[in-house]
């Protein structure tokens, strides 16, 4: 069929503007064959809102912004197209707001649970949602006020922490230590003083050894038992030295941690109470081993050899 | 002066063929035909200008904004403004200035050299409303309508290129485009199109009308009716930009 | 009639020709001869107001065609017909088309009316057979003839003949020729007819206007002319003698 010049024209004129029209709606977001929903919010402000931006619900994105215009009491109105077939209730609200950082702003609703629904052009409530953004970027003085009071505080703190370790505290510590280390020593010297009364013990075991070698025949159960429990007292002996070794090294580790001013030890540092109950600790503990010293059955209950017989 | 006498000789042609343009009888049929040439018979070529254009920005603007941190709607919403403000006018605008300004330049300078517009004028017809005026007004009249094309086929081959490129998916490549879409950018390329159909037209008119020197003379008319239709496009471009937006 | 008084024209300060002065009476066929590039088709493109004149007029039946507003003036050009040196046909339609060109913008003739029109006016030019050619398929001399039917169509009272023969192998300028006055004798036209070929000056002339050293040298009958002893005219016609005197003894 051979086409007339004005039926040509006609074509590509009306295929354009056709194409003009769906492609418009069709970027506007507009449903092209069939009306669609329109609501109206008032915000307070607009910024980043314009006319094709994006309306969602619960993420969902169901139409566009129609027209921005400044109401009389210079809010800004917002009218959006909504293409959805879920109804909105009545009391749902209308958040500006932006969905990311490098995302722009757009409009969300949140639907309210009311059982009637918004009608063709009624009006929802409107929030203006400031973004970590714009916060940062309105109160960033105020911000930076804070943030510089905080670090100036934490400044002092150290300050005072270090003076605190530098002068008293480090005598106290000193002081601490050179209790304990004597208190060790006292330990060790008990030990060597008992050294003649634990080598008679064991010089009169080796006697009874001996006459117990006559009694093995016809005492050998009460032997046998009295085997189990030096055992034990033994066993005992080793885990209470196992304990005091670790018990040293938790300690040697606290002190250096406290040397280093690290912690909340640190803080403990600063309790001056703290050096008064070590101190009294100690003061207690010499009474202890000046107890110990004095009446050692009274202490070594366990190591109650004699007690057998 | 050269340039002055030029643009004096342009001024009155033109103001010729605005005057002529009510005897609509004259050139009716030929307004038709050059409707047709102009715009129908432009569409294939404009559609492939469209595509290509569309799908190279998409790849390399995918390319180059790869190890940016920005979402991949982005790159829509860069195409889809960057063809319907800018490309889609003027791409084809420039492709356009030499399919139809080298064409009219050329028709008008050969009926020029061999008397044929002497031909019409002795007849009793007004040639500017008989030639000048059916071009002009086909340029001004379907130079919109191959921008809408080139739009859509632009923004279409942008979005095919992004699919299958696999760089960038269609519903972030729309979701760019949707977000960024001004209808005053739309109302700013149509206007654009119709300055360069009115552009093209009238250079290539003015350029073949007063064509002297036979067949070398039509030869410099249509060089010098495509190139200065081109340098006119993009001067026009830049005023219409520095005073519109 | 056509008047033409005192005419002078220059391009860009070049003097063609001043103080041209003479008249062409109804019925009569004229013809304005000189050398090339003596501005012969220039007086021709004033006539009809293609062109302007630096100063003088010319009166068209009594009206100052260049003093006229578009629109008259585009009616006073339909009294006339041209034949162009190159027949500048539209070369984007065919013969028939070409020759009802002028009827169909002109005149409110049904279609059937144009076409017989059409088929008597290529008669006359002995071309009926050649309505639905192009005119690219057409020979220099079926061109001319085309040309000629589309000029005569609307019935014009003046008919202009730039160069008719120029181009033209003698056997079909003799035929154009004879065309031109044929045309002259049946259709009652004045005519003017542009040449530098003698031959056809005196086969179809009345009075010949001798344009040299830029203005009217010469005006007068054609017999005037053989009997004339102006230097320049007689130097310019005994050029063209051979050509002429071969042509007689054939």
């Amino acid at each position: 069929m051979k086409l007339s010049n004005e039926v040509k024209v006609g074509i590509t004129v009306l295929l354009a503007v056709v194409v003009a029209i769906v492609g418009f709606r069709f970027m506007r977001d507009i449903p092209i064959f069939r009306q669609s929903m329109e609501i109206s919010a008032t915000f307070d402000r607009a910024d980043g809102i314009s006319s094709g931006s994006l309306v969602y619900i619960q993420g969902v994105r169901v139409g566009s912004v129609n027209r921005i215009a400044l109401t009389p009491e210079t809010r800004v109105n917002i009218r959006m197209r909504i293409d959805t077939d879920v109804p909105i209730p009545r009391g749902s609200i209308a958040r500006l707001t932006s969905l990311g950082i490098v995302e722009g702003k757009s409009i969300v609703i949140e639907l309210g649970t009311s059982d009637q629904f918004v009608e063709f052009g009624e009006e929802i409530e409107g929030i203006y949602a400031e973004t970590m953004m714009e916060v940062l970027g309105q109160r960033g003085e105020e911000l930076g006020d804070d943030v510089s009071n905080a670090i100036y505080e934490l400044n002092m703190f150290l300050r005072q922490l270090n003076e605190t370790l530098n002068d008293d505290a480090r005598m106290t510590l000193n002081e601490t230590l050179n209790n304990v280390s004597s208190t060790t020593g006292k330990v060790a010297e008990i030990l060597e003083g008992k050294q003649q009364e634990i080598d008679t013990a064991i010089e009169s075991g080796s006697r009874m050894l001996s006459q117990l070698d006559t009694l093995i025949t016809d005492s050998r159960p009460q032997v046998e038992a009295l085997m189990e429990t030096i055992e034990k007292n033994i066993a005992e002996l080793e885990g209470v030295r196992i304990e005091l070794e670790s018990a040293a090294s938790n300690f040697n580790e606290i002190l250096e941690k406290i040397n280093r001013g690290e912690g909340t030890i640190g803080l403990l540092v600063n309790d001056p109470s703290m050096y008064e109950n070590l101190d009294s600790l100690t003061i207690e503990l010499n009474n202890l081993i000046k107890g110990i010293n004095e009446n050692p059955g009274r202490y070594l209950r366990h190591m109650s050899i004699i007690d057998i017989f | 002066m050269y340039a002055l006498k030029e643009l004096g000789k342009y001024t009155t042609l033109l103001y010729q063929a605005l005057r002529s343009s009510t005897e609509f009888g004259t050139y009716r049929k030929n307004l038709f035909h050059e409707l047709v040439k102009v715009g129908y018979d432009s569409v294939p070529i404009i559609i492939l200008v469209g595509i290509f254009t569309g799908s190279v920005m998409t790849l390399q603007s995918a390319y180059q904004l790869e190890f940016a941190f920005i979402p991949l709607s982005t790159i829509g919403a860069i195409v889809s403004e960057s063809i319907l403000i800018e490309l889609a006018a003027v791409i084809s605008g420039l492709v356009l200035a030499g399919k139809v300004g080298a064409r009219v330049a050329t028709e008008l300078g050969t009926m020029r050299v061999s008397e044929q517009i002497d031909a019409l004028e002795s007849m009793g017809f007004n040639s500017v409303s008989f030639l000048v005026v059916p071009r002009v007004l086909a340029g001004i009249l379907m130079f919109p309508v191959l921008y809408i094309v080139a739009s859509v086929f632009g923004i279409g081959g942008g979005l095919a290129a992004g699919y299958f490129s696999g760089s960038v998916p269609p519903a972030d490549f729309l979701k760019g485009a949707r977000m960024f879409f001004y209808p005053w950018n739309v109302v700013f390329g149509f206007l654009k199109s119709f300055v360069f159909g009115f552009i093209i037209t009238t250079v290539a008119c003015y350029k073949g009308y007063y064509a002297k020197g036979g067949a070398e003379g039509v030869g410099r008319a249509t060089t010098e009716a495509t190139v200065m239709g081109c340098i006119y496009i993009l001067l026009a471009d830049f005023i219409l930009a520095a005073l519109l937006l | 009639m056509i008047e033409i008084k005192n005419l002078t024209k220059s391009f860009n300060n070049n003097l063609v020709w001043e103080d041209v002065t003479f008249r062409i009476d109804d019925g009569d066929t004229i013809a304005v001869i000189g050398r090339s590039g003596c501005g012969k088709s220039v007086l021709l493109k004033h006539i009809n107001a293609l062109l302007y004149p630096d100063s003088g007029e010319v009166l068209i039946d009594g009206e100052n065609i260049h003093a006229l507003d578009y629109v008259s003036q585009r009616k006073l050009r339909q009294k006339f017909g041209i034949l162009f040196q190159g027949s500048a046909l539209f070369d984007s339609i065919n013969t028939f088309e070409n020759v009802a060109f002028p009827l169909r913008y002109f005149t409110k003739l049904s279609e059937s009316e144009i076409s017989d029109k059409v088929m008597q006016a290529l008669t006359y030019v002995n071309l009926e057979g050649a309505a639905k050619k192009e005119t690219s398929e057409l020979s220099g001399g079926m061109r001319k003839r085309v040309g000629l039917a589309r000029a005569i169509i609307l019935e014009p009272k003046y008919i202009m003949y730039d160069e008719p023969t120029s181009g033209l192998d003698p056997k079909t300028a003799d035929e154009i020729n004879e065309l031109i006055t044929a045309m002259a004798e049946r259709l009652n036209i004045t005519s003017i007819v542009i040449t530098h070929d003698m031959h056809s000056v005196l086969q179809v002339a009345d009075k010949v206007a001798f344009l040299d050293e830029k203005k009217l040298s010469w005006f007068g009958t054609l017999q005037e002319m053989k009997n004339s002893e102006h230097p320049r005219l007689v130097d310019f016609i005994t050029a063209s003698e051979y050509q002429i005197k071969s042509n007689q003894y054939t």
